[in-house]
């Protein structure tokens, strides 16, 4: 061992290559596009994952009241007949926008503001606030199922 | 509301593609590895890297700078740096007076340290100093572990886990047979070495079914000496080792298989109710027109009786 080393680690590895491959080669084999596989038993060494195990995607605040109180989405129909301009329109997407403007081409002006004040501007932003507060809860959703 | 965390929100379908890459997967693909040096390397330890980096070579990426990293003071730019190359296992070279020649293995979990041992690089022949004819990248290589000592200390132990983790590749259900060319043995030896050598394997016939094998070596040559190691703690190592629920092979009960091949499975039935069982009819037992009437309308009164008492409870809650 001690004067060649190399050739005495050459022997040892040989024969336990050996003794491996005889015990691969008995497994039980099959022919998959011309190449002759054979099938491994299970994995028996226990090694560290490289990430944690991936949890479920916790609920949101709002799936979470929800489930609370019982609430069940209901299905709504894309098209709704609308009295007004005796058409189908549709709930969102495609169409929706111009069948709320041929809606509301005029707006009434409550009787307690300002008469100057633009009907049709505030309505806008009360739009666009909405939108925001979606955005921001949606983020708040995302930071609370990551960080937890 | 509470201090919010940052969102990293893609902005194109391919960005959000590689974010979705990067959340924890139930079954993951090879571990990659990176190498890297420190603050100064020697030429030994440097072309041992570039060896280890072929041999490794589809999973792995290489930083070519010196970093100034004293990896057992402070692991953190390490961390940072496999996270930022997705490698959950890193080798450095490194070289100073006081230790020459060294080498760090170890791997990360979840971007965070988890066990690492220094070698000393006592002596080296490369890839190059062989003259064999080498093997096919990304092959999946044998490895042999020669020695009673692998099991007997603890930092034996973890070299073997992580030597294993480093050079397997990947978990597979099928091995070709002629694609094994590539054995990796270590050697641990009583004087405290540890000596890696690499081999081609031919295969060749022996005239029965299994083939003669006859080992060609291919280099790198090294023997290693243990230095500082830094082992996991068991409740990380413990957690990192978990096995994900949809992976864990569920016994299935009340099947069977006889020696015929066929599947016996035992079912459970709920209790029979006699009274409404189903007997031989006869026509002793049919009721006559003014029962059967009889029946009805008693029925019809039970529901009349129980709709005026709904609408009562409606009218007053």
């Amino acid at each position: 061992m001690k004067r060649n080393k190399n050739d005495y680690i050459l022997n040892l590895t040989r024969d336990n290559t050996q003794l491996l491959l005889n015990k691969i080669w008995e497994l039980p084999t099959e022919r998959v596009e011309e190449a002759i596989v054979a099938k491994l038993p299970p994995q028996k060494t226990v090694l560290p994952r490289m990430k944690p195990v991936p949890k479920p995607r916790p609920l949101t605040k709002w799936q979470q009241f929800a489930k609370e109180k019982g609430i069940q989405k209901k299905k709504k129909n894309k098209l709704s007949w609308d009295e007004q301009l005796q058409k189908w329109v549709p709930l969102y997407g495609f169409k929706r926008a111009k069948a709320e403007k041929e809606k509301d081409w005029l707006l009434e002006v409550p009787g307690n503001v300002d008469p100057m004040e633009d009907q049709f501007a505030k309505k806008i932003e009360a739009k666009s606030e909405k939108i925001a507060k979606n955005e921001l809860q949606r983020l708040r959703n995302i930071a609370k199922s990551t960080k937890s | 509301m509470s201090v919010m965390q940052r969102v990293v929100k893609a902005t194109t379908r391919k960005g959000k593609k590689v974010l979705m890459k990067k959340e924890p997967q139930v079954i993951e693909g090879p571990k990659r590895a990176l190498f890297f040096q420190g603050r100064k390397t020697s030429e030994k330890v440097r072309s041992l890297l570039k060896d280890l980096y072929d041999i490794k070579k589809p999973d792995a990426s290489k930083l070519s700078r010196k970093n100034d990293i004293t990896i057992f003071e402070n692991a953190k730019p390490v961390e940072d740096f496999c996270k930022k190359h997705e490698t959950p296992l890193f080798m450095m070279g490194s070289h100073s007076k006081k230790r020459p020649d060294n080498l760090v293995v170890g791997r990360m979990y979840n971007y965070a340290l988890l066990d690492m041992i220094e070698l000393y690089v006592e002596s080296y022949e490369g890839l190059k100093e062989f003259a064999a004819s080498k093997i096919t990248l990304g092959t999946k290589p044998c490895l042999v572990f020669n020695g009673p000592q692998w099991d007997l200390s603890d930092e034996l132990k973890q070299l073997k886990s992580i030597f294993i983790d480093f050079f397997h590749r990947e978990y597979v259900e099928n091995v070709r047979l002629q694609g094994i060319e590539h054995t990796i043995s270590f050697n641990a030896t009583p004087d405290g070495k540890i000596l890696l050598r690499s081999y081609k394997v031919v295969l060749k016939k022996s005239g029965c079914r299994t083939p003669r094998i006859e080992l060609e070596e291919i280099g790198p040559r090294v023997d290693f000496t243990l230095r500082r190691s830094k082992l996991p703690e068991e409740d990380l190592m413990r957690e990192a080792c978990r096995k994900p629920k949809e992976l864990k092979v569920t016994k299935k009960k009340n099947i069977s298989t006889d020696e015929l091949g066929s599947t016996h499975g035992r079912i459970h039935i709920g209790k029979q109710d006699i009274h409404k069982l189903q007997t031989r009819k006869m026509k002793g037992l049919k009721k006559t027109a003014a029962e059967r009437k009889a029946e009805k309308s008693k029925v019809r009164t039970v529901l009349v009786v129980n709709n005026d008492i709904n609408t009562m409870k409606k009218k007053r809650g």
